[in-house]
């Protein structure tokens, strides 16, 4: 009996090899810091999680709830000030299928009167005439004041 | 909810990415005037008997060299604005590239002519000599210059119109969507607004078909055209068609056949998506009498 506790008590003055025990203590201290900060733990917070749920399934109720109760071809307002920006745009693009063709009579007119001989091929009066037929008649309004809604 | 609120984000996308750029922009517009003013001037010093001759002459030969100057940077804007809207299309469709990679070079072509017309100009000393070069642009304008621009103008604006097609057939899911969500909530009968809402949707699709129409007659023109090109005198633009079911609403119905041509198309393909926003704006209003 005394054998068995003598060396029992050798047992005690057992240590670890130096070098094992600071790479054991180097992992231990790895782990644990690479563990979250703040443990959020969904069964002890069911409650909550309960909570934000329904809150969240509230706010989706209420946006829905919100869109029916304002249909936006009911905002007179609104619908007719878009409406009216795509009818503007379609006008412009209207005007614009007509302005090249303005400016090629302008510029064929300008040249020809350039190459003309001499005063007595065209006169103000005449030119005028023909400017004003050349004018665009697309029943969109004045181009140059659809043009300048875009270009300033 | 999720299919409304992608409707209305894609509208305002299109509405963004598709609204109208001038082709055109401000400075064609300058030199357009300043070509308009420059023609004038040329006009009073030729009726000017003011002046002695030697001096009229002398101013006449200015302002003639003003006119082509003006002429000619008109014509070179005009191209530089085709050339930025036309290379920024961005297609798949072999055939539209293959127009879009013909006309670029044509038009830098055109750009090359002009640039070399805009060399001499201040040269030349003669009233003759101005005279000839103003005829020479004119007839360079007249053989191809102003029928390829044509084509090339009013395939970017057709493009443009698809974009404005997109944003009426988005407004048109918009009202349908809202329409069902009235007659669930029984302020409206089931079907009250189908007709129009049926109405409105055959002035887009009358749309789209005749801007389909019109780009198709585009590019033909440019195949036949590049075929022919040395052999053959060129194809007119205007070609004969039968009205077809499609372009009933904006083309006169009549039984003999019609001719029409890109431009014509591309204005009524405007003319009914004018009108599909009229059918809008009175469900609009109808929808506003009912809720009030």
């Amino acid at each position: 009996m005394e054998q068995i506790e003598s060396q029992l008590k050798n047992f005690r003055k057992i240590q670890p090899d130096k070098g094992f025990a600071l790479m054991c203590r180097e992992d231990l201290l790895a782990s644990a810091s690479a563990k979250p900060a703040i443990k959020i733990d969904l069964w002890r917070n069911l409650g909550l999680s309960l909570s934000l749920a329904l809150t969240a399934m509230l706010v989706v109720f209420m946006a829905q709830n919100a869109a029916v109760s304002s249909y936006s071809i009911a905002n007179l307002e609104k619908f007719e000030e878009e409406t009216a920006l795509s009818q503007d745009q379609i006008n412009i693009t209207l005007a614009e299928i007509n302005y090249h063709s303005e400016l090629a009579s302008k510029t064929s007119m300008a040249l020809s009167e350039a190459a003309a001989e001499g005063p007595s091929h065209l006169n103000q009066n005449l030119l005028m005439k023909e400017a004003e037929s050349l004018k665009i008649d697309s029943g969109t309004g004045d181009v140059d004041i659809l043009l300048d809604q875009v270009i300033f | 909810m999720k299919k409304t609120n992608f409707i209305i984000a894609a509208g305002l996308v299109s509405l963004i990415a598709f609204f109208p750029k001038p082709v055109l922009g401000a400075e064609t517009k300058a030199n357009a005037e300043n070509l308009t003013t420059s023609v004038n001037q040329l006009i009073e010093v030729k009726d000017d008997k003011s002046m002695s001759d030697v001096e009229r002459l002398a101013k006449e030969l200015e302002a003639r060299k003003q006119v082509v100057k003006d002429a000619l940077s008109l014509s070179l804007k005009e191209i530089s604005g085709l050339e930025t809207s036309f290379k920024a299309l961005k297609t798949k469709d072999e055939r539209v590239s293959a127009f879009q990679k013909s006309s670029l070079e044509y038009l830098e072509s055109a750009k090359a002519f002009y640039g070399e017309q805009a060399g001499i100009v201040d040269k030349l000393a003669s009233m003759d000599e101005i005279k000839a070069l103003a005829q020479k642009i004119k007839d360079y304008r007249d053989e191809n210059y102003n029928k390829k621009i044509e084509r090339i103008t009013n395939f970017i604006l057709l493009n443009q119109i698809d974009g404005l097609i997109a944003t009426a057939e988005t407004r048109w899911q918009k009202i349908d969507s809202d329409l069902k969500k009235l007659e669930r909530g029984a302020f409206v009968s089931p079907g009250y607004f189908d007709a129009n809402m049926q109405k409105a949707k055959k002035y887009i699709n009358d749309a789209i078909s005749l801007g389909a129409d019109a780009k198709e007659h585009i590019l033909k023109d440019f195949e036949t055209e590049a075929l022919t090109e040395e052999s053959a005198p060129l194809t007119t633009t205007e070609i004969t068609t039968a009205p077809s079911e499609n372009t009933a609403t904006a083309v006169n119905e009549e039984p003999t056949p019609k001719v029409v041509n890109p431009k014509e198309l591309a204005e009524a393909s405007l003319t009914n998506l004018k009108s599909s926003y009229d059918v809008f704006l009175q469900i609009s209003q109808s929808v506003k009498k009912i809720l009030q």
